[in-house]
């Protein structure tokens, strides 16, 4: 029986509202995971390794999931041109998690979903950086500024969408799949820069249940250091997660976090009670309170 | 990584997609002693396909002026010297290319240009290589030299844009061999722009998505010539389809100057990605340079050239240069005509090999009047 989580965790604290503001102090009461990163040195082109590790912290609602990555990132680049890269950092799913995918983006038949914030979509059109305003010192830049482009062209290129949301299968396969109803917002806090993913909790993959533990794993890219693509720092295995299961009655009771052998096998209260699911083998009752739960995303059917 | 011939390099070598020629590859001749660097071919196709937001400083095609110019400035000089000194022999490479140069964690030795690098696209034009000292006479090879290098997309048998996208979008068309950049698929990592060693690539920041030349497909595919081709005022260019040397038909334009006359040279072969526009070698460039730039039979091609004018054939085909707008398949001499077939063997243009002379006398009788040139 397992006594605790062997690998490391992400616990979604259950909250009455999750803030998208990086910096709304409801974050404070989440509780933070370092996931160690590393150079991406499997396949050619390889690169990263900039960034060491990234906290995640993770909180949740009856219907409202977020995570909130910061890292350590001294230059904060936003701009996009020939040879300057921007920074992303990207959170990624697993599409089912019995087997879980490789956690390497997945891998042919198994799935993988990935919500890649990039800096610079979120600063379009600003982003799009008026060429003789980044080369000061080419006084014979012969290159037409904002305002003849503007004037040529009428209105500024525009992000694609907020954030990018793809499915992969392994690597070099990911493909966008489109905006599915993702939030992101990113701050600068001293030389950290935080990212928060926000999304309604989904009836869809990735099937984030209360009480019930899936999988996340993360990947940044320094701009500052040509990170982009496959060159990244990158954790290579995946993290659990796990979103607190809802507690009874009080707005402001906490539901516990225990470790160690607990809350035997027969003696979970369901429905109107606490139910206290983390690192346990789970039960009939589990089983039965997971898929009443499944039936109320599911509108009831099955 | 799998092991691929090259025909041009006389051997195998590594590539990191195994071995797969289209059934036709889409090849082009240009003769750099015709041309006068107009850069009428660079608007053409820019007026075609490179006027939109973002791709203001693109030239997917471009002159430039040897030794001093280059577009991005220094692209070929910049890898030659991480390259560093390699050797022929004979016509077999013995050195390495780009991709057995490849260091650790990467595909192929490659520069990333920078936005910088692309400004005065036409540095160095007529700058001569060497002094012009007191009392010099015309000499050949010239000295001071410099000559022009017109310059598209290689649509490369084995491009290095294409094995550097992780994500496989760049392609070769298994139709004609030209080389695409899928627009739907790439995510702007640029890899492609720091792979290809001619730097043909170019980056679009305003979609966050590469592009490159497209080989004017939609021309191709009804059977014309590229834009670049069809503009060039100097008739400099013919475009068509190259078989490998042991498939030679020698009544194929492209076969006949390349594979049997031996008049036209790919550029920088040694960087072993088969590149397929093929150029005749500037006869009055000394031959260290053209060596390192066409490979070791540029002295070969320059003595075709000079011999070429009494060769019929050879002169019929280079009248059917900028003759028509059509792709030529084959070509034949018939009487002191040549005369150019399409595809399905149907006759798309016939030119005289010697053009009508007519002498006008410099009185007109019958309008009693001189006759004057009026220019």
């Amino acid at each position: 029986m397992p006594v605790g989580p062997l690998t490391p965790q992400v616990t979604a604290k259950k909250v009455a509202q999750v803030p998208l503001d990086p910096e709304d102090e409801a974050w404070a009461g989440a509780a933070p995971t370092n996931i160690p990163l590393q150079a991406q040195n499997i396949q050619a082109p390889q690169g990263g390794g900039s960034v060491t590790q990234v906290e995640v912290r993770a909180l949740h609602s009856t219907d409202v999931f977020a995570v909130r990555l910061t890292w350590s990132n001294p230059t904060d680049e936003r701009v996009v041109a020939v040879k300057r890269f921007r920074d992303a950092a990207a959170v990624m799913f697993p599409v089912a998690v019995d087997p879980l995918p490789s956690s390497m983006m997945g891998h042919v038949g198994a799935p993988v979903l990935i919500w890649q914030w990039k800096a610079d979509w979120e600063d379009f059109p600003a982003a799009y950086a008026d060429r003789m305003a980044l080369y000061p010192d080419y006084t014979d830049f012969h290159h037409p500024t904002n305002d003849t482009l503007n004037a040529q062209f009428g209105d500024k290129p525009a992000a694609p969408e907020k954030v990018d949301v793809l499915v992969a299968e392994g690597f070099g396969s990911a493909t966008r799949v489109g905006d599915s109803g993702v939030d992101v917002k990113s701050a600068r806090s001293g030389e950290f820069t935080r990212v928060v993913f926000r999304r309604a909790l989904p009836a869809t993959a990735p099937a984030l249940v209360p009480g019930t533990k899936s999988a996340l794993n993360v990947a940044v890219w320094d701009g500052a250091r040509d990170n982009r693509g496959s060159r990244k720092s990158v954790s290579l295995i995946w993290v659990d997660l796990l979103l607190e299961a809802p507690s009874t009655g009080g707005t402001g009771a906490p539901a516990p976090t225990l470790d160690g052998p607990m809350v035997a096998l027969g003696s979970l209260l369901l429905a109107a009670g606490a139910l206290f699911a983390i690192g346990i083998e789970r039960t009939e009752e589990v089983r039965k309170y997971e898929k009443e739960q499944q039936a109320k995303l599911t509108g009831g059917k099955k | 990584m799998a092991t691929v011939y090259n025909w041009q390099i006389g051997r195998d070598m590594s590539y990191w997609y195994p071995q797969a020629r289209p059934s036709k590859q889409f090849a082009m001749v240009f003769d750099t002693n015709k041309c006068i660097a107009c850069q009428t071919c660079t608007m053409a196709c820019k007026n075609a396909w490179t006027s939109g937001r973002g791709q203001e400083y693109m030239f997917w095609n471009n002159v430039e002026t040897k030794p001093y110019g280059g577009y991005p400035q220094a692209w070929d000089s910049k890898l030659l010297e991480v390259l560093g000194p390699q050797q022929w022999n004979g016509t077999t490479y013995r050195g390495k290319t780009i991709f057995e140069a490849a260091p650790a964690g990467e595909r192929s030795v490659g520069i990333q240009p920078d936005d910088p690098d692309y400004t005065s696209p036409n540095i160095g034009e007529d700058e001569v290589f060497g002094q012009v000292e007191k009392g010099l006479k015309v000499i050949m090879p010239h000295t001071p030299w410099m000559f022009y290098l017109p310059r598209i997309c290689n649509h490369c048998t084995y491009p290095s844009c294409l094995a550097s996208c992780p994500r496989g979008s760049v392609y070769k068309r298994p139709e004609d061999g030209i080389v695409l950049i899928d627009q739907g698929r790439c995510r702007g990592y640029r890899e492609c722009v720091r792979g290809c060693p001619y730097k043909k690539s170019f980056f679009r920041s305003t979609s966050g998505i590469s592009e490159k030349c497209i080989g004017c497909y939609p021309l191709v595919e009804r059977g014309l010539q590229t834009f670049c081709v069809q503009n060039c005022i100097g008739k400099i260019r013919m475009m068509g389809f190259l078989h490998t040397p042991e498939a030679s038909v020698p009544d194929n334009p492209l076969d006949f100057l390349v594979h049997e006359k031996h008049l036209a040279l790919p550029l920088y072969p040694q960087f072993g990605l088969e590149a397929n526009i093929y150029y005749v070698p500037p006869i009055h460039v000394p031959l260290p340079y053209l060596e390192q730039i066409f490979g070791p039979r540029a002295q070969e091609a320059v003595a075709n050239y000079k011999a070429a004018w009494s060769d019929p054939e050879v002169v019929g085909l280079i009248e059917l240069f900028g003759s028509t707008d059509r792709i030529m398949n084959s070509f034949k001499l018939i009487g002191d005509e040549a005369v150019g077939y399409n595809a399905s063997g149907a006759e798309v243009v016939r030119v005289p090999l010697k053009e009508p002379v007519h002498l006008r006398a410099a009185y007109d009788a019958a309008l009693q009047v001189e006759r004057r040139s009026i220019t």
